[in-house]
């Protein structure tokens, strides 16, 4: 168990005053709170130990109790002595958890603050920082990764997700992108004093199994081509996702050409019926080991030009 | 009378306890859309969330409405940014 030094946290002396940790504490909030910071795990985290700090700075009695047993935490014995009487008396008083909804990214609550905490304070009291007594507050949200093939994504898919005994039936809509998040509301966690329930986040993880490379619903692919092809044109056959194709190259074919294949990349999320395209990039492979005769008829060429 | 995916304003300021006002403030300064029917006031179930964000920023970190309705903007111009640095990431990493 880490000890925390909750002065530091705040960036106060020992000897602020109950104002100096209020301002301090606003200040912190500010740069730290979760809405302030979406999608960001430091900050959040941050905001929870300048909240933990907050929480036992701000009440007299814990501050006490805090400065008393904290500074010399190697003193176990006696700080386990002063724990098992607290447990037995209660600190602070009622059970109620506060929660943080950080608006999709996933909430803390009290049960989050540090180990340090738990041991100094006890899990379920918060006399602290809530004004509003049994205020209702949103359950935690849910976050869940789900880990799919890039040939998955070709068409919608129906999978059903098993959250602790509990099924939810699900549909992928076809195109999702890798990282993308969405959110089924209400199949978080209970919500508190009869708030609402939290969110399920699902984070798409996309593997691709694929030779293409994605940028967005756009696929793209270097094919090689033989320098006589280039040259003078002729027929290839390409592989794209839903199957071969033939392909027509012109003569004089520099290298790098890229071409378009129109409606032959991935369906473009929720637009129905609408597919990106697929780029194929052309690369000349020159001929290797050439013969005497070949070698001579390239220097009759040459000469030509 | 109900409304399809809408909720009365002064239900949901009960069950959440956030003031009336608080609520009727951000629809005067077009942070949130209000419906009225019969002469009550509306909001839909997707704004909730959002009420109860701005709640959080105006209550946790004493932010005004002004400061709520700017930090919006700065927040949504971030999250675009965010957006367009990860389409472009994707697109270096083609070049890579």
């Amino acid at each position: 168990m880490e000890y925390i030094d909750y002065y530091k946290e705040l960036g106060l002396s020992k000897n602020a005053t109950e104002t100096d940790i209020k301002k301090a504490y606003r200040k912190l909030a500010r740069k730290y709170h979760p809405d302030l910071n979406p999608n960001n795990a430091d900050a959040q985290l941050k905001f929870q130990r300048i909240n933990e700090a907050h929480a036992v700075l701000s009440d007299p009695e814990k501050r006490k109790k805090y400065d008393k047993y904290g500074k010399d935490w190697e003193h176990a014995d006696a700080f386990e002595k002063a724990q098992r009487q607290q447990t037995r008396q209660g600190f602070g008083g009622g059970s109620q958890r506060r929660t943080y909804t950080t608006g999709g990214s996933g909430g803390f609550d009290e049960s989050q603050f540090s180990d340090f905490f738990e041991n100094m304070f006890g899990g379920g009291g918060f006399a602290g920082g809530n004004p509003r007594g049994q205020t209702r507050f949103k359950g935690q949200d849910f976050n869940a990764t789900l880990q799919l093939q890039l040939t998955d994504i070709l068409s919608d898919q129906k999978q059903t997700l098993d959250l602790g005994g509990k099924k939810i039936r699900l549909t992928i809509p076809a195109g999702v992108e890798d990282g993308q998040t969405i959110k089924i509301k209400g199949h978080g966690g209970e919500g508190v004093n009869g708030g609402p329930k939290g969110d399920l986040f699902i984070t798409f993880q996309i593997f691709n199994n694929t030779p293409f490379k994605r940028v967005g619903p756009d696929l793209y692919k270097t094919e090689s081509i033989d320098l006589y092809t280039a040259l003078l044109g002729g027929e290839i056959t390409v592989e794209t996702l839903n199957g071969k194709v033939k392909l027509n190259v012109k003569p004089e074919t520099q290298n790098d050409t890229k071409i378009k294949l129109k409606g032959k990349g991935l369906p473009k999320y929720k637009e129905k019926d609408a597919v990106g395209n697929l780029y194929i990039t052309y690369k000349i492979t020159m001929p290797m080991n050439l013969s005497d005769k070949e070698k001579e008829l390239l220097a009759q060429l040459s000469k030509l030009r | 009378m109900a409304i399809q995916n809408h909720i009365l304003i002064t239900t949901f300021c009960e069950q959440s306890r956030i003031d009336n006002e608080f609520v009727h403030l951000l629809e005067v300064h077009g942070l949130i859309k209000c419906k009225r029917v019969n002469a009550q006031l509306y909001i839909e179930e997707d704004t909730v969330s959002e009420i109860e964000r701005m709640f959080r920023l105006h209550r946790e970190l004493g932010i005004n409405i002004e400061g709520i309705d700017a930090l919006n903007h700065m927040l949504q111009r971030i999250s675009q940014m965010e957006e367009e640095l990860s389409q472009l990431r994707k697109r270096l990493r083609l070049y890579e």
